[in-house]
């Protein structure tokens, strides 16, 4: 099995308030170029539904000064001593006219010849009944992005559904 | 009485409770009339139905509003930690709520100072507050889908985002392993309800019952049938039924309601609902059971 590259020798994590503002800030610097990766804080500093993100030291002065220019607020910075990385993993199932798109625990089901979404399932924290609410009956190209309205690492999930769910229906009316 | 408590999709964090019921297609609670769908509300609904059915009382109702900020969260762990054990509840669902490690540890000390020993239940945010913390064990029963028995299976997961890639959409062949993985590794709660294609009850790591028929597919698809599950079972263990016994009823009687309202995958979940009395009659009246 092929080992996994080592992002450095030594990395630093940076904490956040909640998670939405952890996925913002990995958005941000993997944008101005640095590499970064959204992890689990390890378990002792860990409060629950919480991610970090995990930099290079030697990138992390300027990494802190690019958080603090786009005003987005963490709360402390550490040496990266573990932490587990999530992997990218979604799966699909054609179900009578539907494509039920599978992100982790969370899935999305839409309409195969008109890209509706008729069901959002899966799921448990606060925001996914919210989500599932906002994101229902409407299309996939003009539904609500769920990590601008979500707060969690479910609706992280879900997000990762939506796009996958976008890009097959994309390429399966450009055939 | 049955205590069910999670979060609903509401701006206000603030804590409503009251007895349930079923009002012009809403879930009843105190003065608020609320919109049935996926998440607490269907389980709610389901275990409103399901006592109503059962001739039993209907469930206590716990609940806040929280839109993912957590708060109605915080709310809700503060009355679990503060109230509950007061009002001498006989089986209490934990549900919808954002999984906060320090709060569901002093849930934890709460039962334990408590003199009272309700059956607890959780799903949802809660089963992972639950198996994050530590205190899975404190529990009688979790009623995870399969992605979520990943999770509880690798003790490193924080979240079922962070999943070891091995447990990633395994295959039914490999549940048994899995499970008992599972108890090896984690602080778990005797019984477990496994959703999915096939319905699987675990008794302290051994799978004891499946159930497999009818096969609806779109279930998984349709938001709330996990939810609607998680109310029926708790109504079924409140009225008096063994944990095993109303875990594999609850499957039937959940599948069966499926049938019944002809379910596809853009089937909304009050159809399922509507159905399960229905559904009821068949499994109670003994002529769904093998």
């Amino acid at each position: 099995m092929k080992q996994k590259e080592p992002m450095s020798h030594k990395a630093a994590l940076i904490l956040f308030d909640d998670a939405n503002t952890a996925i913002r800030a990995e958005y941000t610097l993997k944008k101005d170029g640095f590499e970064v990766s959204l992890v689990a804080p390890p378990p002792g500093i860990r409060k629950g539904c919480d991610l970090g993100v995990k930099v290079k030291s030697s990138h992390q002065i300027e990494v802190m000064k690019c958080l603090d220019e786009k005003n987005i607020y963490f709360i402390d910075l550490i040496g990266f001593t573990g932490g587990a990385e999530h992997v990218e993993f979604t799966t699909f199932k054609e179900l009578d006219g539907y494509i039920m798109v599978k992100s982790g625990n969370m899935k999305l089901t839409f309409k195969k010849d008109n890209g509706m979404i008729v069901n959002i399932s899966g799921g448990g924290c606060p925001d996914i009944p919210y989500l599932a609410k906002r994101l229902v009956g409407t299309k996939l190209n003009s539904a609500p992005n769920p990590m601008e309205i979500g707060h969690s690492l479910c609706a992280y999930l879900l997000d990762r559904a939506l796009c996958e769910a976008k890009t097959m229906y994309m390429e399966e009316n450009q055939c | 009485m049955l205590v069910l408590a999670g979060t609903v999709p509401l701006d206000d964090p603030y804590i409503i409770e009251g007895t349930a019921a079923i009002v012009n297609g809403k879930l009843k609670v105190s003065e608020h009339y609320l919109d049935i769908s996926a998440g607490t509300s269907a389980m709610g609904a389901a275990a409103t139905i399901t006592s109503s059915y059962l001739g039993i009382e209907p469930p206590y109702c716990v609940l806040a509003g929280d839109l993912g900020q957590g708060d109605g969260s915080t709310n809700l762990y503060s009355y679990l930690r503060d109230k509950l054990f007061s009002t001498a509840p006989g089986v209490v669902t934990l549900h919808y709520m954002m999984p906060k490690i320090y709060e569901m540890v002093d849930f934890g000390f709460a039962l334990e100072e408590s003199k009272h020993k309700p059956l607890l239940v959780a799903d949802a945010g809660a089963m992972y507050g639950a198996k994050i913390s530590g205190i899975g064990h404190v529990f009688d029963l979790f009623t995870p889908d399969k992605g979520e028995m990943a999770f509880l299976a690798d003790p490193d997961a924080a979240h079922p985002m962070f999943v070891n890639e091995n447990l990633y959409d395994f295959p039914d062949e490999r549940i048994p392993e899995i499970v008992k993985n599972a108890y090896r590794t984690n602080p778990l709660p005797y019984n477990l309800l496994i959703k999915g294609s096939v319905d699987y009850v675990v008794q302290n790591g051994s799978i004891t019952k499946t159930v497999d028929r009818p096969n609806l597919p779109a279930m998984e698809a349709v938001g709330g049938t996990g939810d609607t599950l998680t109310g029926i079972v708790s109504a079924l263990i409140q009225s008096g039924e063994s944990i095993e016994n109303a875990c594999y009823k609850a499957a039937m009687i959940n599948r069966i309601a499926g049938e019944y309202c002809k379910i596809k995958p853009n089937t909304q979940i009050p159809k399922l609902i509507n159905s399960i009395p229905q559904a009821l009659e068949f499994v109670m009246d003994g002529d769904g059971l093998e």
